[in-house]
């Protein structure tokens, strides 16, 4: 648990640098207010419609499958760990784990699920 | 000393927790609802931390703060939803929300009586000797549980084709 | 060695399914897009192979994997009830999806795999199986209700069953978390011997996890009032995946439910048997009383399977080998009447009105379409446990079960509910045989309508004429 402490410190010495800086920076620069400047976007067009549009469902495939390939490495990790208690019995399920999920993925890919145009 | 920290620590982590669920929650920008979900998600790991679950820590990070998180950013970005302010809420979904913090509370304090609660502590949990949490988990889960471990695997296919065969257009 | 092979003999059906899955997502893969069928074809080409290699001998029992995964005759049996239900609606599903436009390999394979997961929730010893084995079942039932995107019915019906279910599993996971922490393992057979000991640390932690894991399951099982999601979802799903989904998911969430209640709960029934007693006579009482107040018979017949729920569940309290095996015969000709009846209503459209459904378009049907009357009559008859139907054969075992465990109030209160039940399906019959029509209507069956309705038909008739072949299949069912 104490392996933790460098971590917290690290933490709390990053979030009060960003404090530090933001309120130093206010408090040393010189502040000279125009118009321009509170305009919304100070350089190029002033944004047409709104700024965010409705994304394409394809994308609702790609996070779904990043999702459960994520659940995999999850898998992996504890795997990756333990290895040397497990050896080859460990390396076996594993490869079945794999090759159960590849099914998946030739599924995808034949049925154009990982296809853009 | 180490006492204190951690209660200081467990304190910080939960309060983060519970404000950032109700901003999650009362936020009228969907995307800002993620962000907060985002702190929640972290929050609520470094409480797994504290509890010596370092493996669920590393799940809720890499999983819902990663993944899931991303998913919902897109699903928000797909349906891209106007906010009309706050739903007017019906007098039954009143009566019905007191009914169930009723229904609560008294399941709380069963909780309480039972020492489910009480007999929680914040550290100790009894790993082999030698053995870091992860890897006794990986120990039991390779050996003793493989049969659920390779049935994971196939809930996974049919996850994946279920979400395939309903999304993509034809 | 001898380990090893025990082992492999506990998980082999499984293994085999497996394989076979995977082949039918490859094959469904490589087939034309007009030829899907085949992939169904070649699912029921698979489980027959499956259900021919895994028989065990009677009596056989094979435990592996430290106590985790049983292939036994209680199994075998409710496998061969999923591969019928799989059949049956393969067979009758495929012009139904043809003319949705959504003939595609995906609906065979995903009811595959349901089965495999249903296998796994069945043959479980241990809760972790149990449990992923009802999400693999789950999730493929989530899609299955929410085939037919074209329609919102539909897609309504798969967010709502979604919904439910993973907020019902979320609780059953919950409990079994407390049950894990009072009595510190999984394992059904030390959950009981932990029970009997009376070591456990404290009483109430068992009883809430308990508590919290059986309302999971009676949410899984539609029992009021946890079935709030049954009716839309039934309806809203494309008629074949509805045959199926209130037939196969229910056969499994009770087959595990017995096997959990009988083994691992056995010392703690006096817990559990007096809430599932309530259970049914609320699910069986409510089920057919809404029933009677339907106009839509496939939303009829979603009340009407809560209430089929509700007649298992006395087979569940009875507490004696009996009940069990007379939850098993129940299921097995549930498959038959009730795919039956939803292949049928599958194939009914009318012209131009908004639901193919309605009571009224079944008015008038006995002049135009002989058979296929005669064929919805009998399955009507049957699902209302007319004798010597086998619907009846059916409640008949369950009720002697009951009697047998001196719960005579709960068998009257069941054959109570059945003289109920006849009225609302009396109804369909006497639409079809009295009225006359007040719109067109086509019910033209198709060849595999034909087939799966024949078989239906046949099988209603010969277990209500002949039922010592059947209950012979169960008699040797023990947990």
């Amino acid at each position: 648990m104490s392996g933790y402490l460098p971590i917290v410190l690290f933490l709390i010495v990053a979030g009060g640098l960003g404090v530090v800086v933001m309120f130093v920076g206010a408090i040393v620069r010189p502040a000279k207010y125009e118009k321009v400047k509170f305009s919304v976007y100070e350089c190029g067009m002033p944004s047409l419609d709104e700024n965010r549009k409705r994304l394409n469902l394809r994308f609702y495939i790609i996070a779904m499958l990043f999702v459960i390939f994520d659940v995999e490495t999850v898998f992996l990790y504890p795997w990756a760990v333990s290895f040397d208690m497990i050896g080859l019995f460990g390396l076996i399920e594993m490869i079945l784990f794999i090759v159960i999920l590849v099914f998946g993925y030739f599924y995808a890919w034949q049925k154009g699920a990982l296809e853009w145009a | 000393m180490n006492e204190i920290f951690m209660n200081v620590g467990f304190w910080v982590l939960g309060i983060t927790a519970v404000v950032a669920s109700l901003f999650m929650v009362t936020r009228e920008n969907p995307v800002h609802s993620a962000l907060w979900m985002l702190l929640t998600f972290f929050a609520v790991a470094g409480i797994f931390i504290q509890l010596d679950a370092e493996y669920i820590a590393a799940i809720q990070v890499m999983v819902y703060a990663g993944a899931i998180l991303v998913l919902y950013m897109f699903v928000v970005m797909l349906l891209n939803p106007k906010s009309t302010g706050f739903i007017k809420v019906p007098a039954k979904v009143i009566l019905g929300s007191v009914v169930a913090l009723v229904l609560f509370l008294q399941f709380v304090m069963t909780l309480m009586g039972t020492g489910v609660i009480k007999s929680a502590q914040m550290s100790g949990m009894n790993l082999p000797e030698g053995l870091s949490n992860v890897k006794a988990f990986g120990a039991v889960m390779f050996t003793q549980y493989i049969v659920p471990f390779e049935v994971a695997s196939i809930l996974l296919l049919v996850a994946m084709i279920g979400a395939i065969v309903i999304a993509k257009k034809d | 060695m001898q380990n090893f092979m025990m082992n492999l003999q506990s998980i082999f059906p499984e293994v085999l399914m497996t394989i076979f899955g995977l082949i039918l997502v490859v094959l469904d893969v490589m087939t034309k897009k007009e030829k899907k069928s085949m992939v169904g074809y070649f699912g029921i080409a698979f489980l027959l192979i499956t259900a021919l290699l895994t028989n065990p001998q009677v009596g056989g029992k094979y435990l592996g994997f430290n106590n985790m995964l049983m292939w036994d005759n209680f199994s075998y049996v409710f496998f061969v009830i999923f591969a019928l239900a799989y059949t049956l609606t393969t067979l009758g599903s495929v012009e139904y999806l043809k003319d949705k436009g959504i003939l595609k390999g995906e609906f065979y394979t995903i009811m595959f795999f349901s089965i495999l997961g249903m296998m796994f929730m069945v043959s479980a010893f241990d809760l972790t199986i149990f449990y992923v084995g009802l999400e693999t079942m789950a999730i493929a039932m989530y899609v299955l209700a929410g085939f037919n995107k074209n329609e919102m019915r539909s897609s309504e019906a798969g967010v709502k069953y979604f919904i439910i279910g993973a907020f019902s599993s979320a609780m059953l996971l919950f409990g079994m978390t407390y049950v894990y922490g009072a009595t510190g393992t999984l394992n059904y057979l030390q959950i009981s011997e932990v029970l009997k000991s009376g070591l456990v640390a404290d009483n109430m932690t068992v009883k809430i996890g308990l508590i919290l894991m059986l309302t999971g399951f009676a949410f899984k099982i539609s029992a009021v009032p946890f079935h709030m999601w049954a009716p839309d979802v039934y309806q809203g799903a494309p008629t074949p995946a509805a045959g199926f989904m209130t037939v196969a998911p229910k056969a499994a969430a009770f087959a595990a439910l017995i096997r959990f209640v009988y083994i691992a709960l056995e010392p703690a029934a006096g817990l559990w048997v007096p809430l599932f007693s309530i259970l049914a006579v609320l699910t069986m009482t409510y089920g057919n009383l809404v029933a009677l107040a339907q106009t839509n018979v496939k939303r009829m017949l979603a009340y009407s399977a809560i209430s089929h729920a509700g007649y298992m569940m006395i087979g569940l309290v009875a507490m004696n080998p009996e009940g069990y095996r007379a939850i098993a015969l129940y299921s097995l000709i549930y498959v038959f009447m009730n795919i039956g009846a939803f292949t049928l209503l599958g194939i009914l459209k009318n012209k131009g009105m908004v639901e193919d459904e309605r009571l009224e378009s079944f008015a008038g049907l006995a002049k135009k379409n002989p058979l296929y009357a005669l064929g919805m009559l009998i399955f009507m008859f049957s699902l209302a446990g007319i004798p010597p139907l086998a619907g009846f054969i059916g409640k008949f075992q369950i009720f002697m079960a009951a009697m047998k465990a001196d719960m005579i109030w709960l068998a009257v209160i069941g054959a109570l509910n059945s003289a109920l039940a006849c009225y609302y399906y009396m109804r369909v019959t006497i639409y079809m045989y009295f009225n006359e029509p007040e719109y067109e209507v086509e019910a033209t069956v198709g060849r595999s309508a034909f087939i799966t309705s024949f078989i239906g038909v046949v099988m209603v008739l010969f277990v209500g004429f002949f039922p010592t072949a059947f209950i012979n299949f169960v008699r040797h069912l023990l947990v």
